[in-house]
């Protein structure tokens, strides 16, 4: 290659940033404020409706979903069960292939990327799992377990390197390295989610998915987790998609917050404004139903009529119309709400024409 | 000490638990007969000595070695050469093709014919011990071909899924769908010239599709877990999931599968004997030996021996492969999964279900 083809040293090789959105990173140079981002990210299902049936009926788990996630910050995904917070993860991790949308890593579009182009940014981007019975093979000890990363991607030049990488990575996440050539069904289940934590953290990604990390876990273990989470964002400066049906954890762990209700983000913003001026019906009703350890506040109780409609056939217009306290007849079940802002510039985005305000 | 520690699911953990089983050690004791007799059949029957000397030369092991010299003799001479001298012998001193001159002889009526001869002077139980010999390692032999080919083929179909997987999945419903005699027979049949070798392709054939099932599910439920998940979300290529994550889980199922297969084999070959459809009649099997009793319907020695024989070896593989298929069964597990201690800092609440 000849030298006038490489950028000119100093200079950012893409276009030069705007300054409000870009700080400089660790190594001087700027990059974009937004890690993770995705644009009418859509995920149907094919689900055949009966014997030999020819025409399946799609099952809309992601419906034109557009997030952000900030460098270093943690974007809280709440929602009730089967409403696609999992599938949304994973589609921005491409361990499932989108039906439409794009998925835009560090401003680059990693939707079309084949498995080979992958797998440098596979480093970047990890995730660790709710149930920590099965994210581990019970076949490997905590070491081989630990080695699998080092080796893909040849994190390591010598084995005494490996070695020290893996006892360092243990005690990052509160084990001590003796325990490296256990089974993981010598752990319990705290210690085994530490252990994903690791695995997670051993190609220093700058990216992690949460899916539901703790709801397996017991109420004392719960603490302990999160808290690892929140020292190692301190200490990484890594980014987290927070999963999880826990309001107060969300609300612990977040800097944002969406929630998610059928397969569309219904709400999205700033944890403070969303939890203190929640603007979508469904998200007061959500934030209704947390208790409270105080015994004086007053719970704002909204009751949802009806089960949650199927995603096979989701109601027309904006999905929770049928359950909605606040539904327009003739809007609400006609046409389906964009998620925009209410006050520019605020960041807190509703998808409603009936939102509470004030 | 260490099969404690194991894993649990796993071949180690497994057979430790197999072996605490009684049903399973009697098997297992059975089995073992079974593959002694066979490598030394030579030492339980055979007209060539261990230790003797003949015309002057002295011979070691000439029961394994068998020299020229020595089976060009006749069985007589052979008698009168080492009744001279001393001689180690074989517990029979009949080999399994040697026909005597005592013919269709019950057991114990015969000098030397234990348990009697058939239709052409062969001792009896020179035919079943060397029998075994051709039933164990045509067995062996078979299974492992079947495995190996069942095994690949369930986990290709089970990991990659898609029409391959379609493929597969139909073609072992089909082929299940017919009992193993029947196409074993009809491919035999079909053959020009029906041998060994093509028995053993007609079983291979038929019976791959019991292993890649089981070994399909496995690999099914194997890849839906979480930590195949995580390998993928790390980068790791499709090859090294199937031999870091799918195949080390599928082992122990390929294993049970195998033994179940084994005793198939054995049976469905001497079937095939039986029949006439299977092993050159030159070798020495059991179900040689049952053939003939259909034309000597008094001779029960000729059926019951060898059907005793071949009910053993079926009857303890089949409890050893129970035995192993419980052993590896994962609720059965459940009990034994206790974490050995918590970490210092997560106190006694750490165990969670």
């Amino acid at each position: 290659m000849s030298e006038s083809l490489l950028p000119p040293p100093g200079r950012p090789s893409q276009a030069p940033p705007r300054l409000s959105d870009a700080p400089p990173g660790p190594d001087g140079k700027p990059r974009s404020r937004t890690l993770v981002a995705t644009d009418r990210l859509t995920k149907y299902y094919r689900v055949r409706s009966g014997w030999l049936s020819r025409n399946a009926e799609p099952l809309r788990a992601v419906d034109n979903v557009s997030l952000r996630v900030r460098r270093g910050e943690t974007m809280g995904l709440v929602g009730e069960s089967g409403c696609g917070k999992s599938t949304l993860g994973r589609l921005l991790l491409r361990l499932i292939e989108p039906s439409y949308g794009r998925v835009v890593y560090d401003g680059r579009d990693i939707t079309p990327l084949s498995a080979g182009e992958l797998r440098p940014l596979r480093r970047k981007m990890q995730i660790i799992f709710q149930d920590p019975y099965s994210s581990l093979n019970p076949r490997m000890t905590v070491r081989e377990a630990l080695l699998e990363p080092i080796e893909i991607h040849k994190l390591a030049e010598t084995k005494s390197d490996a070695q020290q990488m893996i006892a360092e990575l243990l005690r990052k996440v509160g084990l001590r390295p003796e325990m490296m050539d256990r089974y993981p069904h010598e752990f319990s289940g705290g210690q085994r989610q530490r252990i994903g934590i690791a695995r997670a953290l051993a190609v220093k990604p700058e990216f992690i998915v949460c899916d539901e990390p703790v709801s397996a876990l017991d109420v004392s273990i719960q603490a302990q987790i999160v808290n690892l989470l929140s020292d190692l964002q301190e200490e990484l400066g890594v980014a987290y998609l927070f999963i999880s049906h826990d309001l107060r954890i969300v609300e612990h762990m977040s800097h944002r917050v969406a929630v998610m209700y059928l397969g569309h983000i219904v709400e999205q913003g700033p944890v403070e404004a969303l939890y203190d001026g929640a603007m979508h019906p469904y998200t007061r009703a959500l934030m209704g139903a947390v208790p409270s350890p105080d015994p004086q506040k007053k719970r704002l109780r909204i009751l949802l009529e009806g089960d949650t409609p199927s995603p096979l056939a989701p109601p027309s217009g904006c999905s929770f119309h049928p359950r909605c306290p606040r539904m327009i007849p003739g809007k609400c079940d006609k046409t389906t709400p964009e998620l925009a802002e209410l006050v520019p510039g605020s960041g807190h985005k509703v998808a409603c024409y009936a939102p509470h305000t004030g | 000490m260490k099969a404690e520690r194991a894993v649990p699911g796993t071949l180690r953990r497994a057979l430790s638990e197999v072996r605490r089983k009684r049903g399973a050690s009697v098997g297992i004791t059975a089995f073992a007969m079974l593959l002694l007799v066979a490598i030394f059949a030579d030492f339980f029957a055979s007209p060539l000595p261990v230790y003797g000397t003949v015309r002057g030369h002295t011979y070691v092991l000439a029961n394994v070695t068998r020299p020229r010299e020595l089976q060009s003799m006749s069985h007589a001479e052979l008698e009168a050469e080492l009744a001279r001298g001393f001689a180690l012998r074989a517990l029979v001193h009949w080999g399994p093709a040697e026909t005597g001159t005592a013919v269709l002889r019950p057991p114990l009526a015969s000098a030397g014919h234990v348990l009697g001869t058939d239709s052409d002077g062969r001792d009896v139980f020179s035919v079943l011990v060397h029998g075994a010999r051709v039933v164990v390692s045509f067995a062996l032999l078979c299974v492992a071909l079947l495995v190996a080919f069942g095994a690949l083929v369930g986990a290709l179909g089970g990991f990659f899924g898609g029409v391959f997987d379609a493929i597969v999945a139909r073609s072992v419903e089909t082929m299940t769908a017919f009992p193993t005699i029947v196409l074993v027979l009809a491919f035999q049949a079909m053959m020009p010239k029906a041998s060994t070798l093509t028995l053993l392709l007609a079983i291979s054939l038929t019976r791959w599709a019991e292993v890649a099932r089981l070994v399909r599910g496995e690999v099914i439920a194997v890849s839906g877990q979480d930590y195949v998940l995580a390998a993928r979300a790390l980068g790791a290529s499709p090859l090294r999931i199937l031999v870091r994550y799918v195949f080390p889980n599928a082992r122990a199922q390929a294993l049970v599968s195998a033994t179940f297969a084994l005793a198939t084999v054995i049976l469905v070959e001497a079937s095939c004997d039986f029949l006439g459809l299977g092993i050159e009649e030159s070798s020495p099997t059991w179900g040689h030996l049952m053939a003939q009793s259909r034309h000597h319907p008094g001779a029960w020695w000729l059926l019951a021996f060898p059907a005793l024989a071949l009910l053993g070896t079926v009857v303890s593989q089949n409890v050893v492969g129970e035995a192993l298929r419980d052993a590896l069964d994962p609720r059965g597990d459940v009990l034994a999964e206790r974490p050995v201690d918590e970490a210092p800092e997560q106190g006694t609440a750490a165990r969670s279900p």
